[in-house]
């Protein structure tokens, strides 16, 4: 059992962002939420209704809604939301951005993509009903002007669509802009600091993030300083799509709603846990943030800290905003990360080079548009993580991700312990594999389970048979999108699938000896062929143990 | 997804007459079915992973959910059955169990019986679910015989569904039958009919814990209406007036456009608003002569003082009246009036209003299309557990029918 805990790192894992001497500890029940928010909870009528909880009627202001993730996510996601289940009177949307748009050119331009991305087909009909609740303001991100019409537009809205001033806003920009916005947002009252859950008479005011969260611990807590400098941790909503999956929210149902798995899940039974998220696409048009952040801080440090969260903390006492984010947190700052030398034997990353995939050769890496000319950006990461703690000391977690791997897929595997006594050895050649659970979170979702079963026949042949259960053959439809999900806990006041201040923090300090340790000790960046599963090397690294990474 | 972008196909089909019914011989039909269009698996990798052989094979699922079994007492049911079934998609029964009670039967055996594995995919093929649908015709409607060859007939482990279309039901044996092995029974209350005497039958089906839980498509057309009438009260500032209700009337389709009736929509209506508010009925419905039925209940507020709460549903036969509710209105009294109401204007759009002393009067349309069969179906069969509210309003509801 490993004796060094995760301070030996020399980082500081109990997180103290804002200064104040408050701990993580402090900062995960400092914000002892009621639950639901006051007025809506109460009213008889909504029992047993699919929504028990609606939104109260809000504006939702969009900054950097000509962006990408507006057309492609938000939108499509918000229109399934008010065909769907119908959203609240008054609900409005207010886009902000540079571009010289009237509120018709939104209109047209967000129709486009609702066409393009919604579940929902567009009728004229629901789109115009939808589309009236849509409005533009034009401006700079660190313009004050803009926020002088913005405040305006707001009150115009507000009056005519009644939305009692809930406002939340939502971040799809560039992170530079964060900052700026957060800031203007304070500065022209618009935003403000609400420390109480619920206010009945000025309304809510909520700001919506996307990841990444900084780039480094020290950034991390930089932006959580400044945002928290204007709003109050409870209005903060910091997204990670992968959480609004049905898929991450079935582990939680796998492991917590069933008597049959619990018991086995430890050290006692549980050999290793691997957690692959793979993807058969390159950089694509994103080199100009990738070739700063790298797979360590795109994927990792969001993402797969996530599942490796759901699937190893302890039960949570409830299903709600702090239960669930405490034991996340608890888990987190259990987990051990190699340091220093360790890295160079429990870390491998690697990077893509030329290669066939779908019988097409693909560029390599260094060579895509926008990257630079001898690049070490990492595309791929291999890592191997303990968990201090009393279930899991001992069990390796294997971490990996990559760009350019053979098949885009997504799992968590949980590979058991062989049998203690294997009576069939005296019949000679067994291919005895030990058990292991697959839960697949993309594509092909579901969970498999492996185990040993006879071959019929006069001899004893034993067999690895799996026994599978996919979500499409037993629900169908694969419900909605995560940002469906995640929109709609927003306007409700549901933080539970968000990440709190001190899982973002303590995420980061678990990266932080990692990435200080590539670059203080220069490791190599080994390449791997595109449409393989990453560098020998990480072949090499579970060798060592005895282990093997699946072909998932 | 829409529709059109669903394609239903045959896969295999065998069929035959008997004397008798054989599960057994069913059962071994189905398993050579499957053989034939079961790709073959290949074990391969480190860890015994399994690889499926042949056409778009790994994109081929069999579903595995429930069983689903209906009764049709005519052709035109047969048919509606037969065409909703196969209409199905992104939720499927793993096995569909037709049976065809038609008295009229001319065939030389007393079964007929067809066999079907299906495959429901997108019209871009990039996903199929394989499922099964056994149709048997009869002339049997005695009881017991039937039970005794669906029972064995249903997959192990899965829960099974009974969908009942035909609306009437109490004394009928096949129901009965039928009923015993079903966990959950889909009907549709609208076929009851107009009559206050016939929706008493509505009682009998949740009195006993051993009978299947029920699931009522008339209560997944009020969802909207639900929905919007809840909401006029989540403001904090009209919350308050849900203890000051002093009417609700409701007015509702004599006669759907479908052959139902609206007349069990607006009861459960007053059901759950009464149960949710913990009203309590006085006076059961009883018969206007100008039409339509008049009730009073009691209501009571917080400090325990109580209320009556006129009660008013009145037959709509005007040509925009053809589906379950017209309109809803509700009038509430704490000092200052309250009104607020709901009116269905055609098939896809309801149009809410409100009035209060402190807010002005305030109008919108919402769009809210009415569900075909095929869909409602899928949405009951998404639901496994009891829906206690919907329990609370048929029990209250009830109450308020004559004796």
């Amino acid at each position: 059992m490993q004796e060094k805990t995760a301070n030996d790192s020399g980082y500081n894992f109990a997180v103290d962002s804002t200064g104040s001497g408050i701990t993580a500890d402090h900062v995960g029940h400092q914000f002892d939420l009621t639950e639901t928010p006051g007025g809506v909870a109460t009213n008889p009528l909504r029992a047993g209704l699919q929504m028990d909880r609606m939104p109260d009627p809000c504006v939702m202001v969009i900054f950097g809604v000509t962006g990408d993730l507006t057309a492609r996510k938000l939108m499509p996601s918000l229109y399934d939301l008010a065909i769907g289940h119908p959203l609240p009177e008054g609900f409005s949307i207010i886009g902000v951005s540079h571009r010289d748009w009237s509120d018709d050119d939104f209109r047209a331009q967000m129709r486009a993509a609702v066409e393009r991305g919604a579940r929902t087909p567009v009728t004229d009909e629901g789109w115009n009903l939808f589309a009236q609740g849509l409005f533009y303001v034009k401006g700079d991100f660190d313009g004050e002007e803009t926020y002088t019409r913005l405040k305006e537009r707001l009150e115009q809205v507000d009056t005519e669509r009644r939305a009692h001033g809930n406002r939340l806003f939502y971040l799809a920009t560039a992170p530079r802009f964060y900052a700026p916005i957060i800031e203007h947002l304070g500065s022209s009252g618009i935003g403000h600091r609400q420390d109480i859950y619920y206010d009945n008479q000025a309304g809510w005011n909520r700001v919506v993030i996307e990841k990444p969260f900084g780039r480094d611990i020290s950034t991390a807590r930089q932006l959580n300083a400044e945002i928290g400098s204007v709003f109050s941790e409870r209005q903060i909503y910091r997204i990670d799509h992968y959480l609004g999956k049905e898929t991450v929210q079935n582990v939680l149902a796998f492991r917590f709603a069933n008597t049959l798995f619990e018991p086995v899940w430890n050290r006692q039974y549980v050999d290793h846990v691997q957690i692959t998220v793979a993807e058969s696409l390159g950089v694509e048009e994103r080199a100009g943030y990738y070739e700063d952040a790298g797979a360590l801080r795109d994927m990792v440090q969001s993402h797969i800290l996530q599942l490796l969260a759901v699937i190893a903390m302890e039960p949570p006492a409830l299903f709600n905003g702090n239960a669930l984010r405490d034991e996340k947190v608890k888990l987190l700052r259990a987990v051990v990360p190699p340091v220093r030398e360790e890295l160079m034997i429990k870390t491998v990353r690697g990077q893509y080079d030329e290669g066939f995939m779908s019988g097409r050769r693909m560029p390599a890496y260094r060579d895509e548009k926008g990257v630079r000319q001898g690049s070490k950006t990492e595309t791929y990461v291999a890592m191997e993580l303990e968990i201090d703690n009393w279930r899991w000391a001992g069990v390796p977690f294997y971490l990996r991700t990559g760009k350019r791997l053979a098949r885009r897929v997504t799992e968590i595997a949980i590979q058991f312990k062989q049998v203690p006594h294997l009576m069939f050895q005296s019949i000679g050649d067994v291919d005895l594999s030990p058990n292991v659970i697959t839960m697949r979170i993309q594509p092909d979702e579901g969970i498999a389970l492996k185990f040993a079963a006879k071959v019929p026949g006069p001899t004893t042949q034993l067999r690895p048979v799996r026994m599978d259960f996919l979500y499409g053959s037993s629900f169908g439809d694969s419900g909605p999108d995560a940002y469906e999900r995640l929109l709609l806990d927003a306007m409700l006041g549901d933080p539970t699938l968000f990440a709190r201040r001190d899982e973002v923090e303590t995420a980061w300090s678990l990266m932080q000896p990692i990435l200080d340790g590539w670059q203080d000790m220069a490791l190599p960046v080994y390449p791997y062929e595109s449409g393989s599963w990453g560098p020998a090397k990480a072949d090499a690294m579970l060798r060592r143990e005895g282990h093997e990474w699946r072909r998932p | 997804m829409t529709d059109n972008q669903y394609r239903n196909k045959v896969v295999v089909r065998r069929n035959w007459d008997a004397d008798v019914v054989d599960t057994g011989h069913i059962h071994d039909e189905f398993n050579k079915m499957w053989a034939e269009v079961t790709p073959t698996r290949i074990v391969s990798g480190p860890y015994g992973e399994e690889r499926l052989t042949g056409h778009n094979a790994p994109d081929i699922m069999r579903a595995n959910t429930l069983n689903l079994v209906s009764v049709a007492d005519s052709l035109e049911i047969a048919g509606m059955i037969l065409q909703t079934v196969s209409q199905l998609k992104d939720f499927i029964p793993s096995r569909t169990i037709i049976i065809i009670n038609d008295p009229h039967l001319e065939r030389p055996k007393t079964w007929h019986i067809d066999l079907q594995i299906n495959e429901t995919s997108t019209k871009d093929e990039s996903h199929g679910i394989q499922f099964e649908t056994i149709t048997i015709w009869t002339d049997q409607s005695s009881a017991g015989v039937l039970s005794s060859i669906v029972g064995p007939l249903l997959v192990a482990e899965l829960p099974t569904f009974l969908w009942w279309p035909s609306g009437e039901f109490s004394h009928n044996a096949i129901f009965d039958d039928l009923a015993l092995i079903a966990d959950r029974l889909v009907f549709d209350s609208a076929r009851l009919g107009s009559d206050a005497h016939a929706v008493a039958d509505y009682r009998t089906l949740i009195d006993e814990p051993t009978d299947p839980i029920v699931g009522d498509f008339t209560w997944l057309r009020l969802a909207p209406w639900r929905q919007l009438i809840a909401q006029f009260f989540d403001p904090l500032a009209t919350q308050k007036s849900l203890e000051h209700i002093d009417s609700v009337s409701i007015s509702y389709a004599q006669d759907r456009q479908d052959h139902g009736s609206g007349f069990a929509a607006a009861l459960l209506t007053l059901g759950w608003v009464g149960s949710r508010l913990g009203w309590e009925v006085i006076e059961p419905l009883e018969a206007r002569k100008v039409g339509g039925w008049t009730a009073f209940m009691a209501a009571t507020d917080s400090s325990g003082r109580a209320h009556e709460v006129q009660i008013r549903l009145t037959p709509d036969s005007t040509p925009g009246a053809r589906f379950s509710l017209r309109s809803v209105e509700i009038i509430t009294n704490d000092g200052t009036a309250g009104h607020y109401v709901i009116q269905r204007t055609d098939q896809d759009d309801l149009v809410t209003s409100s009035e209060t002393a402190t807010t002005p009067y305030v109008s919108r349309m919402v769009f809210s299309r009415r569900h075909s069969t095929v869909e409602m179906l899928g949405q009951e069969m998404q639901r496994f557990g009891p829906d206690r509210v919907f329990e609370e309003s048929i029990r209250l509801a009830t109450q308020l029918l004559p004796e």
